[in-house]
């Protein structure tokens, strides 16, 4: 009697913790597959960017704090642009950019990185000075690191977030502190660093790059302010890839000088603490020493020696290792 | 009780000396001067310059719509060549006062006039060049009217023909200073 009893509740309790353990398994393999769903959704919409685009650059001041600031003109310009996934691993996408001017003409342009749940990341101080340091693991779960890098490969900003697939929209947002835009580099001293607000949104006709961007005045020991705001709006129209021909043969002939580039730009950005980086050498910007050994197709030993002469704070390069 | 009256004495010199220099010179705020530094080296496109005060005897001021005491009226130089001048005022808005320059040609033309302080939220439409432009070119025998030869600001009624009224007293008063020929005319 009390053997059937103590049988009988054994068995209860077995099955109990089977089901138990069956309903855990099922739970773990449902959030593994909708993780991996996710992550993948997130790849199509990076990849989504890839391809032959005509692109319009849209880019208005609206407010300013002081009264006596005067807006300046709109920035409007139009372009073809060839985007080419250049690397393409389990967690790192690579997107780099052409401009192709006067259908002939291609230009090396920007490049955009994205890496998954990426801990490594850099911010623009000021005064081409970048800090590269190290996100907790927990606050970049699930989440995409945007590396956006100049013509020549050397950094310009960075930022971690998640993509967003709802309401039958797919789109990334960050905010971030980045150097002068190119359009006002050279043409503007009043502020000194671009706190951009980026929002990369995948349409049904390509994609848009919005931006709320903060011109900002940062000095030592100061708290910033802030100059004006501006409002950007660059849209990406997917055209056909055969009118991007131009681009795409350009890179078929310089992307293993380019890849030679970016290994060198691995071994400085391996790093934590400061990055500064002089403006120029010789008279020259970094971008305009490029093009010579670019057309040498130089060995990855003057490439090295070409940026280590851009590095200013030598000392502290290379203090830690991967 | 000599010794305590020339103290007492010295100090009432000292008290009334500290209140003329008070009552005298009316310092610019340094945010105030960055500002107007700032616009004069955008608006010449110079490098460089140097503001000279120009004093104007009390009786001439009296007559003047817009108060011309110190710190107000100035020769503005660069490389020792004399650009322009500038005249510094302030004017009320709903609830409180804004500051404003009018910054002339040598010819005593206005070149541009800007607000670089103004202390309130509603009205700030008028700091906007779109508006301010109206002034640019008149001469001191000109004078704007708001609503008529200067357009109105909806949503800014007050500031706007606040300014427009300074604009005519500084004009007004510039033509005073040029027949009394406190300023020379090259």
């Amino acid at each position: 009697m009390f053997n059937n009893k103590f049988i009988q509740t054994f068995k209860l309790l077995v099955m109990r913790k089977l089901t138990l353990l069956v309903m855990l398994f099922f739970a773990i393999a449902t959030f593994g597959q909708l993780e991996t769903t996710k992550k993948q959704q997130d790849i199509a919409a990076i990849k989504a960017m890839c391809g032959c685009y005509e692109v319009t650059f849209k880019y208005t001041e609206t407010f300013a704090p002081e009264i006596d600031y005067e807006k300046h003109l709109d920035y409007t310009s139009g372009a073809l642009e060839w985007a080419e996934l250049i690397e393409d691993s389990n967690n790192k996408l690579s997107i780099q950019h052409l401009l192709l001017v006067r259908d002939t003409m291609v230009i090396k342009h920007w490049r955009q990185d994205w890496e998954y749940e990426n801990q490594e990341v850099f911010y623009y101080d000021k005064d081409n000075n970048w800090k590269f340091s190290t996100l907790p693991k927990e606050s970049v779960e699930g989440q995409w690191t945007q590396k956006v890098f100049q013509v020549d490969d050397s950094p310009r900003y960075s930022g971690s977030a998640t993509w967003i697939h709802a309401d039958g929209k797919h789109y990334w947002e960050n905010k971030t502190d980045s150097p002068l835009p190119r359009r006002e580099y050279t043409k503007r001293k009043d502020y000194n660093v671009m706190k951009r607000g980026n929002r990369q949104e995948i349409t049904s006709t390509g994609w848009v790059h919005e931006q709320d961007n903060d011109k900002i005045i940062r000095e030592d020991n100061q708290e910033d302010v802030l100059l004006a705001q501006e409002k950007g709006y660059n849209v990406y129209t997917k055209v056909a890839d055969e009118k991007c021909k131009p681009a795409k043969d350009w890179w078929v002939s310089n992307n293993k000088f380019w890849g030679k580039v970016r290994n060198s730009w691995d071994n400085v950005y391996d790093r934590t603490g400061d990055l500064t980086l002089l403006k120029s050498v010789d008279k020259e910007p970094l971008f305009m020493h490029f093009y010579k050994l670019e057309k040498e197709n130089a060995k990855p030993r003057e490439i090295n020696k070409l940026i280590k002469n851009f590095v200013a704070d030598k000392s502290v390069s290379n203090v830690k290792s991967k | 009780m000599l010794k305590v009256n020339r103290k007492l004495s010295i100090l009432g010199l000292l008290i009334i000396a500290t209140l003329l220099i008070s009552f005298s010179i009316k310092e610019i705020d340094p945010r105030l001067q960055k500002k107007i530094d700032t616009a004069i080296l955008a608006t010449y496109e110079v490098e460089s310059k140097v503001l000279k005060n120009v004093i104007i005897p009390a009786e001439i001021n009296d007559e003047t719509p817009a108060s011309l005491l110190e710190n107000s009226f100035f020769e503005i130089y660069s490389n020792e060549i004399k650009i322009g001048y500038l005249y510094l005022g302030e004017a009320p808005s709903m609830k409180r006062k804004f500051d404003y320059i009018v910054l002339f040609n040598t010819d005593l033309t206005i070149k541009k006039s800007k607000v670089l302080i103004y202390r309130e939220d509603h009205g700030k439409q008028i700091g906007s060049q779109r508006w301010l432009k109206q002034f640019i070119g008149l001469s001191t025998d000109d004078q704007p009217t708001y609503g008529e030869s200067i357009d109105a600001i909806s949503g800014a009624t007050i500031s706007a023909s606040s300014m427009t009224k300074a604009m005519a007293n500084v004009l007004k008063s510039v033509k005073i200073l040029k027949e009394k020929q406190v300023l020379k005319i090259e």
